[in-house]
């Protein structure tokens, strides 16, 4: 079993102060194990905490970070590989299929993508869609109000649970779904 | 080595074992002299050199062993030489004394703190004794010992030996006793581990938390500071913001439902003297308790406008430079000015000051705007190299309001089309700073609010357009490589056909009809297969004559076709192909009348011919990479490289005929009608590849 925590758009200081307390309050160290941060930081400012928490952190380029990674990035975890990318590179932005077109491309089982603020877990053909949310709420030209937002999977061989955990008028709410991995034979 | 010995940190043991080590060194050292000697260098010479080290500890090291052998020599009168050391030593020596001093002052201080925890564990000791008797004679022993480090010490003893509901009742004696404390005693320390204590105490009894309310405890502590800060008018004022820091979790855990008192420990802060670090520490106490968030949010909109003027007030020094001024400098770090600090400090200082900006909130939009502009009055004080960094926040906090404006909140004076014009002028600013990728950006959210989200600005968002593409014309000269090209024509294929706006939750459809432009989004992806058409034919050229396939060697490893910021697939050819033809399968989706499934299915004859080539040519590597290393030849990087890319673009290839099959059987019977003129040949086995 492990824990990865998925989360993106915290737009520090550009569009927010800081991570909800709520959120750091549960991010404590020792229980995570890998973290998928899906760009737009901006700033280095929660690298140092991030890193706290797991010192296994794979960061990819948002479009206004203001230091540079790497555009994307596949990480096996279990039975699954995760492809990670911010999702401003999709045209028209968080368009489903644009999204599809990019899970063959990277021939992941989940593609984690952010940019949107809008957070969305789909099931399809080629797997797990997920899209995350702002994990500070941050400002977006795209929603008229964002609510924090991050992900955390755990995932046990080719089972997946994720549990979202929303922040709704200051009070924590977690959604949880499951995923098994069909089995395919390549070819 | 010798710089370890400059810090007074190492206990007197560690010390010596390090200047045992050194001495056992100095003997090479002293060898290395007498090489040079021999080498034609005179003592005199050597001498003098090594007087030009910098500081006094390793100077004096490297003089006695020169020293020695210059005596031992002959060349120099002994006298000399053992008189300049002696000088010397004296610049060193009274340090050391100091710390020795110190060292037996902390000793003795243990020794009376234990009987002071001997008193405390005394079974008769009650209340009573304890306030009348005790404390009284302690406290008149701690003040008349006029001794810095024992006073310290002893206070602090007194405040951690004795129950937390002594100090309670005794909190008047103890606070009263405080400014009478010489002026080296670290009082900042003493008080902040008093209510430190007091607020521990708070979170695990409820009783004695009323009972500190009821005491105006944090009256009582707030008054105990300035009393302090009045009797040692030459406290850093970093120890000084670390007395409000603690008075700030003290209100935290004490007093958290009470907004106004930690609005009160601002406005205490807000004395205009402070260190950069700290300020900060105090802008932001901890991740929980985020202060200006919580002082801010004040109902009186008038309050909150002070408070923001205070507020910058109070991390001025981050803000801006102070002007110069006459006898400036009674604080180390007021000097300080921007043209001190490197590009990472100035970002690290002004992103606190940008996340500052968001907590400025306002209920009523007027009073926001004038938030708002007074902070950019005052980050405007700053310069651009400060502005590059804080403007972005403020131009995002400008937009927040604007949806504020557009989404109905009352306003009075206050208008989207204003807020968005002076967002213009943020962001020609930005642009002038020089930070033009962020301007861009800026402009871009900016014009997207004047469209989408205000009524009737069309002239300003084609403003907003107008500028952005300025700035685009300066990125746009930059050369593309090829598969990068391919890629962005494909997307930008998809600005001539946009899907139906989805209506708002009132069911009406807001805005301009979709742009829908078939021959166009035709022409951009003909344009992409010709291009990668072209980085095929690339390959191949590049790649050696001797190697048939058009893959071997296409490329050496650091420098793929693609930058590594591409995905794998679209390093190769093949990958280029099945991202036009994933294109193509969108357009089928979406029904435009150019793509047929007898135009998709050319391309898909196309991708399957590559496919072949490709799978054989890779064949022909792989065999011809076993022999070579069969024959102890070495593999080439290139050929791998390309390997690789080529099964991640057989990967992409696979998914896509996936998602054909699994189109056919679309519940949706236009698509499911449209997929089943598709077919796909088998494919070659290409199992080695992707293993």
């Amino acid at each position: 079993m492990v824990l990865v925590l998925l989360l993106g758009d915290m737009h520090i200081p550009h569009r927010a102060a800081d991570l909800p307390p709520q959120f750091k309050e549960l991010l404590k160290p020792g229980k995570i194990h890998s973290i998928l941060c899906a760009g737009n930081l901006c700033s280095k400012t929660l690298m140092e905490y991030l890193k706290s928490i797991t010192s296994d952190v794979t960061l990819v380029q948002g479009d206004f970070d203001e230091f540079t990674s790497q555009e994307l990035a596949v990480r096996t975890v279990g039975d699954f590989r995760l492809g990670l990318i911010h999702g401003h590179q999709v045209i028209p932005w968080g368009d489903q299929g644009g999204l599809s077109l990019l899970h063959r491309q990277l021939g992941v089982d989940v593609l984690v993508t952010a940019h949107v603020h809008e957070h969305k877990i789909v099931k399809t053909e080629n797997g797990l869609q997920i899209s995350l949310g702002s994990a500070t709420g941050a400002y977006s030209s795209m929603q008229q109000s964002v609510t924090p937002s991050f992900v955390l999977l755990d995932i046990d061989g080719s089972k997946i649970t994720a549990y979202t955990y929303h922040l709704v008028g200051g009070k924590i709410k977690i959604d949880r779904m499951e995923y098994v991995k069909p089995s395919r034979v390549e070819v | 080595m010798l710089s370890e010995l400059r810090t007074s940190q190492l206990s007197p043991q560690k010390y010596y074992e390090l200047y045992m080590m050194i001495f056992d060194q100095l003997a090479d050292v002293e060898a290395f002299f007498g090489d040079e000697r021999s080498k034609g260098r005179t003592y005199a010479e050597l001498y003098e050199m090594v007087q030009h080290a910098g500081n006094v500890l390793p100077r004096l090291y490297l003089m006695v062993a020169v020293g020695c052998l210059y005596i031992k020599s002959g060349e120099a009168p002994a006298r000399d030489i053992l008189k300049d050391l002696v000088e010397l030593c004296k610049g060193v020596g009274t340090a050391r004394d100091r710390e020795k001093r110190e060292i037996e002052r902390q000793q003795l201080a243990d020794l009376v703190g234990r009987n002071l925890t001997y008193i405390s564990q005394l079974d008769g000791l009650g209340f009573d004794m304890y306030s009348q008797q005790v404390l009284p004679r302690v406290m008149e022993q701690i003040i008349s010992c006029k001794d810095d480090i024992a006073q310290q010490y002893l206070f602090q003893a007194v405040v951690q030996c004795f129950p937390d509901v002594f100090h309670l009742d005794t909190l008047s004696s103890l606070l009263n006793a405080l400014p009478e404390l010489q002026p080296g005693v670290k009082v900042h320390t003493v008080l902040a581990g008093l209510m430190d204590r007091l607020a521990r105490y708070a979170a695990t009894d409820a009783a004695s938390l009323s009972r500190l309310t009821s005491m105006h405890a944090f009256d009582r502590f707030k008054d105990a500071i300035s009393h302090i800060l009045m009797a040692q008018n030459t406290m850093p004022a970093a120890d000084a913001v670390e007395m409000y820091a603690a008075l700030m979790n003290f209100t935290g855990s004490v007093h958290p439902q009470e907004v106004d008192k930690v609005n009160k420990a601002l406005l205490l802060n807000a004395t205009p003297c402070c260190h950069a670090g700290s300020a900060v520490q105090v802008v932001f106490p901890s991740a929980d308790f985020s202060l200006p968030q919580q002082a801010l949010l004040l109902d009186a909109p008038h309050a909150a406008l002070h408070i923001v003027a205070e507020t910058v007030l109070f991390i001025q020094p981050l803000v801006y430079d102070a002007p110069p001024q006459a006898g400036a400098g009674t604080h180390p770090g007021a000097m300080l000015t921007i043209d001190d600090l490197d590009d990472e400090d100035v970002q690290n200082e002004q992103t606190l000051v940008a996340r500052a900006l968001h907590s400025l909130h306002a209920p009523d939009p007027d009073v926001q705007l004038q938030l708002l502009q007074v902070a950019q009055q005052q980050l405007f004080l700053g310069g651009m190299r400060r502005l590059r960094h804080t403007l972005p926040a403020l131009g995002f906090a400008t937009l927040r309001l604007v949806r504020r404006v557009t989404g109905g909140e009352a306003a009075k004076s206050v208008t989207a089309e204003a807020l968005l014009q002076w967002l213009l002028q943020q962001c020609t600013t930005l642009a002038e700073v020089p930070e033009p990728l962020m301007a861009l950006r800026l402009l871009l959210a900016g014009a997207l609010a004047a469209s989408e989200e205000a009524q009737g600005l069309e002239m300003l968002a084609y403003s907003f357009f107008e500028q952005a593409s300025a700035n685009v014309c300066g990125y746009a000269s930059r050369l593309l490589r090829r598969g990068d090209q391919c890629r962005a024509v494909c997307m930008a294929s998809r600005l001539s056909w946009q899907e139906d706006a989805k209506p708002d939750p009132s069911g009406s459809v807001k805005g301009h009809p979709p742009v829908r432009d078939a021959k166009r989004v035709m022409a951009c992806l003909q344009r992409a297969l010709k291009i990668a058409n072209a980085a095929k034919q690339q390959a191949v050229a590049s790649s050696s004559p001797f190697k048939l396939a058009s893959l071997a060697g296409a490329a050496p490893a650091p420098a793929p076709l693609l930058g590594a910021a591409t995905p794998a697939s679209q390093q190769h050819p093949l990958g280029l192909f099945v991202e036009v033809l994933n294109h193509y399968l969108l357009y089928l989706d979406a029904g435009l009348e150019e793509f047929t499934p007898s135009a998709v299915q050319l391309l898909i004859d196309k991708v399957q011919e590559e496919v072949e080539s490709d799978v054989a040519a890779a064949r022909l590597l792989q065999q011809q990479q076993q022999q070579q290393q069969a024959s102890g030849g070495e593999q080439g990087a290139g050929g791998s490289s390309m390997l690789g890319a080529l099964t991640e673009a057989l990967r992409y290839w696979l998914s896509t005929a996936r998602h054909i099959e699994f189109q056919k059987a679309s519940a949706d019977g236009k698509i499911k009608e449209r997929y089943s003129q598709l077919q796909i040949k088998p494919q070659p086995d290409m199992k080695h590849l992707l293993a």
